[in-house]
């Protein structure tokens, strides 16, 4: 193997797949990055951890084809160190040569044989999703994905479609958080998945950049998400794209039934200005316990109180005016899981559904496409 | 079958029937012999056997000694100089009462005596055999009394037979002579076993100086105060010394040793959990109470008590000893961290007996002490023996122990964890702190776990109950039948502790609620923990499986080994500690941090 490629581009597409190689694996080969060049003007950049898998295809000169693989921390510092301009990846036994300008480095390479045979796409059916809508999707409800192993079910989010609507949903057993929306682009069917945490936060980091679209297609327990990147602009030239593929393993169990846990109809509905009861919230919730972050919220006729009483430390309240006419309530919650889900609203107002004090509470957004639901806390 | 008439024992028979009773063994003589020199107010007690105390006993003492007329009647049964109407068994003070102990003995052994009164010129020798007497004469001996028990046993084989190993019988008369010897550092008391010294506790001033001597210079820490009459005083170490059963803790009321078990859990559970189960500090717990208030005459052993109001002496050491664990962090000694002696506030005695170095049992002394008795002001020992923690010098000189103490300063000392520098962490479980003479190595689980405890604890006594977070949907288990029943039957208490369960199938078990504090372990196996908790506590008293409770949750609710934590999170873990009463144990009992001197370092490194 022997190519040329733009430091640039190489350093973009190792930061974007070195991260997936595992170091801790007692498998040597998932440390490395697998450089698989046989095309004559693009090369594959590839890692994984056997759970997660990501590559990059990128424009790059092939003087020789071949494949390789190498520590992928490693090549990327070197990478990372080396003056902009062309950078050459030549193989010598079982060494990669890394070469740019009068720097040269010999790094122990292994044969790419030994690396996991990588997910194929052909074939796979993929549609369109915008990728600021399945970032937000993703922004609005991954803090709730549980972490007890006790029940792996939980242990990611639902992506489900329906023809035409996306959602998402996830939930660790004290809140539950659900986002939908209507997709109108082409190719879109049906599909429920459990995406694991680890696969949902790359998948995030892959998409928050820019705008555009991404693909994506499921099958045979994984789900594929592709995107091109516009990795080198040059003044007068068509830009140069490299297109990204993150792969992720679902979890292979089913999702608990959200719909019975949000309540169909409430007693109470609230209207409150979101960023102030936010603000309110961050404010009272200082002096409560730094565990179980315990508010409670008194509820009465034009306003609700945020009130927390700390025995070790002292007490603080606030008074939010809000849109409600109806009896006065008392009801206690974790204000992190309210804080949670305001922060990631971008509505001006947000509506509150609440029955009794041991009754689950609805955060809905105006435009209706949010709804979460927080158990309260018997403080 | 044959019938045998019914015949009247022979006197002979009767004691040494009588005998098995009291003397058991040779450390039952032991005691017996060194109660009896205590209560002739010796100042040095000598005892020395021989084959674990069978072929011989020898005690002697400096003591009042018995007039010639005296000597034999002394081996009469209930023949004793220290009860006469039955009145008076309510204020019993001294050891022995019953007058069975000499004649018991001289029912089972060959016993001679050599015993002169200061006023005597001449001494007295009296020898017994199987209780009868042999000879009686004038003889010359100083003023004191010499008895030897030898042959223990020699006319009952089946007893001999009982008895253990040389070394085991010695070393219980060993222990009969240091239960004997803990409370009075006014009189010396030396012992040997085929002549050679097994104990040796020289006269010394303060009770602590001799509970010092029993423990071999281990890190003791005193206190004591007075409720509802119960005066309590305990020389304790710390938890991580704590050994498994109450060997080495030796509890006391009105000077006798007792074991009780009102006493030993009441010790235990103030250690708030910093005890494994079934441990105990090491250490002495002396109460003093007023003589009508409690009955020693249960067990011929006398090491049972029966408290007239048991609740009231639970709770008074249970108060004091748990004020001292609170303030006084062994392990933070060195540190500087918070160490401070616990005085409580008492009420002042009358003038007369400050001085008095033992637990109230000789304002009652019938046979008076002769002037030699009274404990010379000992000077403290010089500075390698052991010490009690004191407060640093200059802030409070040492005090001989006395019950009306002025309260001492608390000294509070400027160093803080935060203030250590942190050097950082090793295999994600040791934060590493620098000191100026050392490093501090804290177990990052442990110490966590202990701040948790210390918060379920601090909200449960706040309010009664812990907050709890309430489930999207219940959290369902199958159980057996019985297990669900169990479950149900305990719901009551989860509830209190933050896990709200119901029977949701007629083996199924619903968990609508989990403790907030904990709100991020999983549910089933919080309750599959919790229940355990709850079971093996319900063998002990209910105070103990709270602290066991609290602390399987503090566990669940606690950063593990392994994680690795950012700065923010080193820091606020440092403050927490602080913040809390006692940081010295997880609540496993674990120590939570230990620390390596630089000197210890430079001496591997041959450095200096």
């Amino acid at each position: 193997m022997d190519l040329t490629i733009s430091k640039q581009i190489l350093s973009i597409a190792l930061q974007r797949t070195a991260g997936i190689a595992d170091r801790k694996s007692s498998m040597q080969i998932l440390a490395n990055v697998l450089i698989d060049a046989t095309m004559a003007s693009s090369v594959r950049l590839s890692a994984t951890d056997l759970k997660l898998y990501a590559s990059g295809v990128l424009p790059a000169q092939v003087i020789e084809t071949g494949s390789v693989t190498v520590a992928a921390k490693m090549i990327h510092d070197v990478v990372k160190s080396l003056p902009e301009g062309e950078v050459r990846l030549r193989t010598d036994n079982d060494q990669l040569i890394v070469s740019s300008g009068r720097a040269k480095f010999k790094l122990l390479a292994l044969p790419a044989d030994d690396f996991p045979r990588l997910p194929e796409t052909e074939g796979l059916s993929f549609f369109e999703v915008e990728t600021g809508l399945l970032a937000r999707m993703i922004d609005q409800t991954s803090f709730s994905i549980s972490t007890d192993d006790t029940r792996p079910h939980l242990n990611g989010a639902l992506f489900q479609g329906d023809g035409k609507k996306l959602r998402m949903v996830t939930t660790d057993g004290h809140r539950l958080n659900k986002v939908e929306h209507k997709v109108e682009e082409a190719g879109f069917y049906n599909f429920s998945m459990v995406i694991p945490q680890k696969g949902i936060m790359e998948f995030k980091r892959m998409i928050e950049e820019g705008s555009g679209h991404c693909k994506v297609a499921a099958q045979e327990g994984q789900i594929f998400v592709q995107r091109e990147f516009d990795v080198e602009k040059v003044e007068g030239a068509e830009p140069l794209s490299a297109s990204f593929l993150l792969v992720s393993k679902l979890i292979d169990s089913d999702f608990p039934n959200y719909d019975q846990v949000i309540p169909s109809s409430s007693e109470r509905v609230v209207i409150a200005p979101r960023v102030l009861f936010l603000e309110a919230l961050r404010r009272v919730s200082v002096v409560s316990s730094d565990r179980t972050l315990g508010v409670k919220f008194q509820l009465v006729e034009g306003s609700l109180e945020v009130m927390t009483n700390n025995p070790s430390v002292g007490e603080g309240a606030e008074l939010v005016d809000v849109t409600y006419e109806g009896e006065k309530l008392v009801i206690g919650f974790n204000a992190r899981y309210i804080i949670d889900a305001l922060s990631t609203l971008t509505d001006d107002e947000i509506k509150l559904e609440v029955s009794g004090p041991l009754d689950p509470m609805v955060i809905k957004d105006m435009s209706g496409g949010f709804v979460g639901v927080v158990m309260p806390m018997r403080i | 079958m044959d019938r045998h008439p019914i015949e009247v024992l022979s006197p002979l028979v009767a004691d040494q029937i009588a005998a098995g009773e009291v003397v058991e063994r040779p450390s039952s003589v032991v005691k017996e012999l060194v109660e009896n020199a205590l209560d002739a107010g010796a100042t040095k007690i000598r005892l020395d056997i021989e084959a674990g105390g069978v072929r011989r006993i020898r005690v002697l003492d400096d003591g009042a000694g018995l007039a010639a007329d005296e000597v034999k009647t002394a081996f009469l049964r209930h023949a004793t100089s220290k009860l006469r109407r039955i009145e008076d068994l309510d204020d019993v003070s001294t050891f022995g009462f019953r007058g069975e102990a000499l004649p018991s003995i001289a029912a089972v052994s060959r016993i001679s005596v050599r015993t002169r009164t200061r006023e005597d010129i001449e001494g007295t020798l009296l020898v017994l055999q199987g209780g009868r007497v042999v000879e009686q004469r004038s003889a010359g001996c100083p003023v004191g009394t010499e008895i030897e028990v030898a042959d223990l046993f020699f006319n009952t084989p089946a007893r001999l037979k009982f008895l253990k190993k040389e070394s085991t019988e010695a070393s219980h008369c060993a222990e009969a002579l240091v239960r004997l010897a803990a409370l009075r550092p006014d009189v010396g008391f030396t012992m040997s076993h085929a002549g050679r010294t097994v104990r040796n506790l020289s006269r010394v001033e303060r009770v602590e100086e001799r509970v010092m001597a029993m423990f071999g210079g281990e890190h003791l820490v005193r206190a004591q105060g007075e409720e509802a009459g119960v005066k309590v005083l305990a020389i304790l170490g710390p938890p991580e010394l704590s050994r498994a059963g109450a060997g080495s803790l030796y509890t006391f009321v009105n000077g006798r040793f007792v074991r009780d078990k009102t006493l030993l859990p009441a010790i235990a559970q103030a250690f708030g959990g910093t005890l494994q189960r079934g441990q105990y500090p090491v250490g002495l717990v002396a109460i003093d109470m007023p003589p009508g208030s409690f009955d020693v005459n249960v067990h011929p052993q006398k090491t049972e008590v029966r408290f007239a109001e048991p609740q009231a002496v639970f709770r008074a050491a249970h108060r004091v000893i748990g004020q001292m664990v609170a303030s006084a962090v062994w392990s933070l000694g060195s540190l500087g961290l918070r160490v401070k002696e616990e005085a409580t506030p008492l009420r002042n005695e009358p003038p007369s007996v400050p001085r008095e170095p033992t637990f109230g049992f000789e304002e009652h002394r019938l046979v008076p002490p002769p002037p030699a008795v009274r404990p010379e002001p000992v000077l403290p020992a010089p500075s390698p023996r052991p010490r009690v923690t004191d407060p640093p010098p200059g802030e409070a000189p040492p005090q001989p122990l006395q019950l009306g103490l002025e309260p001492q300063p608390q000294t509070n000392h400027p160093t803080r964890l935060r203030d250590l520098r942190y050097i950082g962490s090793a295999r994600s479980t040791f934060l590493l702190l620098e000191a100026d003479d050392e490093l501090v190595i804290i177990d990052q689980h442990a110490a966590h776990e202990r701040v948790t405890y210390e918060r379920l604890q601090r909200e449960l006594t706040a309010t009664g109950r812990l907050s709890s977070q309430r489930l999207l949907t219940a959290v369902n288990l199958d159980l057996g039948p019985a297990e669900a029943d169990r479950i149900e039957e305990l719901s009551e208490q989860l509830g209190r502790h933050g896990l709200e369960v119901s029977r949701t199938g007629p083996d199924r078990i619903g968990i609508h609620a989990v403790p907030a504090e904990l709100a991020l372990s999983s549910p089933a196996r919080l309750l599959a923990d919790m229940v355990l908790a709850l079971e093996e506590g319900r063998k002990g008293s209910r105070s103990l499986d709270e602290d066991h409770l609290l602390a399987t949750m503090a566990c669940h609710g606690s950063i593990r080994a392994g994680k690795q934590l950012s700065p923010a999170e080193v820091t606020a873990l440092l403050s927490q500690m602080e913040s809390i009463d006692f940081a010295g144990h997880c609540p496993h009992g674990r120590p939570v941090l230990t620390r390596l001197p630089w000197r210890e370092l430079e001496r591997r490194v041959h450095r200096g």
